[in-house]
């Protein structure tokens, strides 16, 4: 199983900065819903490409979002957090240049998911692509 | 059983056993016989009264309970949990700092909440347009050894913009911090408190053109110290007021995030409060968010965020 990358909070999410009365106020996101780890491996038994997210509290059941082209996302059942993108994808091409052509369709199928979500899930999501576009190169080409 | 509950029972039997007396048989025993048609006059009145005292009794006896053998090992589990967790999240902690100076304190949402004290409103305990099934944010638990014994209860409604306090406010965003950086809340510790009375008399005083005395002018600059702090961590002017009066601490930073139970609903939330310039980390810290993962942790195997 491929290691995970280690996510840096700070550089994926932003808080939302203002001032009250003189003193500072910063909002943001629950820390439980910024992933703080990622890591992408080819699943041999389900025959695809899986880009895994880890979080603070990771118990939860996941389920099949709406499948788009070749992605299937899969979501916490209860949060609706983004856990795992799954690219269906034979392993000679997952080893391949091909795996890296993949990254705007995956860009696009997280952009579709989180304009389809309220707040703050869209946020999340958001977060997520931030996660996965840091880190594409090596997650698709390191497993 | 308690002896009043034994006390209810001898007389319960003894209403009963008189109820199916016949009275000729104690022509012989005028003394006892008054006593039975007594107890058959005052029989429905003796019955509900003493009902009522063992209600009471029972009820007196569950208010002022002990917590159980298990429940006192739970929070010493979780208050350790805490110590650990506040000690990573204020890290620049002086050796001598009081261990109230700077906080970690749990606190649950509740759908309903049946009684508040001290009242919210003047007219009701949740105040003016909530009501029990508002939705409360209520304190479980808390670092250290004092203010162990917090009432505090925030509201957390529906209409969330109305949400109470850092940790209402917490509860609706998922993050919320006030002054971490530089710019910190009005410090309140040596402020005076002034009655609701007085604080009227001033106002008007404030508001006019008429030379005003120092202590009025003191009030003055208080007022708006008061009304800064109320502003910015969404509670009412006149709950600070009163934390002024009982001499409590009034933060200088505070900073509340969500906790969730183990299938990823919201269970509550977690604020940390520092009376001193040490503020606590930044939620998106690594060393926070390790520290965070590892509480979150032990809550859950503590079985805390059970339904």
């Amino acid at each position: 199983m491929a290691k995970w990358i280690e996510l840096d909070a700070s550089t994926i999410s932003d808080d939302e900065r203002s001032e009250v009365s003189g003193v500072e106020i910063r909002v943001g996101l629950s820390p439980f819903d910024i992933p703080d780890g990622v890591r992408g491996y080819y699943d041999d038994q389900r025959q695809r490409f899986v880009i895994e997210f880890r979080y603070i509290g990771n118990h939860e059941e996941k389920v099949a979002g709406p499948k788009d082209g070749h992605i299937t996302i899969m979501v916490g059942k209860t949060s609706g957090r983004l856990y795992e993108i799954h690219v269906d994808i034979d392993k000679v091409s997952s080893q391949g240049i091909k795996l890296t052509l993949l990254k705007p369709e995956v860009d696009k199928a997280l952009d579709r998911l989180a304009d389809q979500a309220s707040e703050p899930k869209k946020r999340s999501y958001q977060v997520a692509r931030a996660a996965f576009t840091e880190n594409a190169q090596e997650l698709l080409t390191s497993h | 059983m308690t002896g009043l509950e034994w006390v209810g029972l001898v007389v319960l039997a003894w209403v009963g056993y008189c109820l199916d007396f016949d009275l000729d048989n104690l022509k012989d025993a005028p003394t006892l016989g008054w006593w039975v048609q007594l107890t058959k006059t005052w029989a429905a009145k003796t019955v509900i009264v003493t009902a009522l005292s063992v209600g009471l009794c029972r009820l007196v006896k569950w208010f002022v309970r002990e917590p159980s053998k298990e429940q006192k090992i739970l929070a010493r589990s979780v208050n350790a949990a805490l110590d650990t967790f506040r000690s990573v999240v204020y890290p620049k902690l002086p050796e001598q700092t009081p261990i109230d100076h700077n906080r970690v304190t749990v606190f649950v949402h509740n759908k309903s909440k049946w009684w508040i004290w001290p009242w919210k409103g003047y007219f009701t305990p949740w105040g003016l347009g909530r009501w029990p099934w508002s939705g409360w944010l209520e304190v479980v638990y808390r670092s250290g050894h004092v203010t162990q014994l917090a009432t505090t209860v925030y509201l957390a409604p529906d209409d969330a913009a109305q949400a109470e306090g850092v940790a209402g406010q917490a509860w609706r965003c998922g993050s919320f911090c006030v002054g971490l950086g530089d710019k910190k809340l009005p410090d309140l510790s040596q402020a005076k408190y002034v009655d609701p009375l007085n604080r009227f008399v001033y106002d008007i005083f404030l508001a006019s053109t008429v030379p005003k005395s120092p202590e009025i002018e003191a009030y003055g600059s208080t007022r708006k110290q008061v009304a800064d702090y109320a502003k910015a961590t969404c509670i009412s002017t006149a709950l600070l007021w009163r934390r002024i009066k009982r001499k409590k601490h009034c933060p200088l930073s505070m900073v509340g995030v969500h906790l969730k139970n183990r299938r990823g609903d919201l269970w509550g939330v977690v604020v940390m409060d520092s009376c001193n310039s040490v503020a606590c980390l930044d939620p998106k810290d690594k060393s926070f968010r390790a520290a965070l993962r590892e509480l979150i942790a032990t809550i859950h195997d503590l079985g805390i965020t059970d339904e």
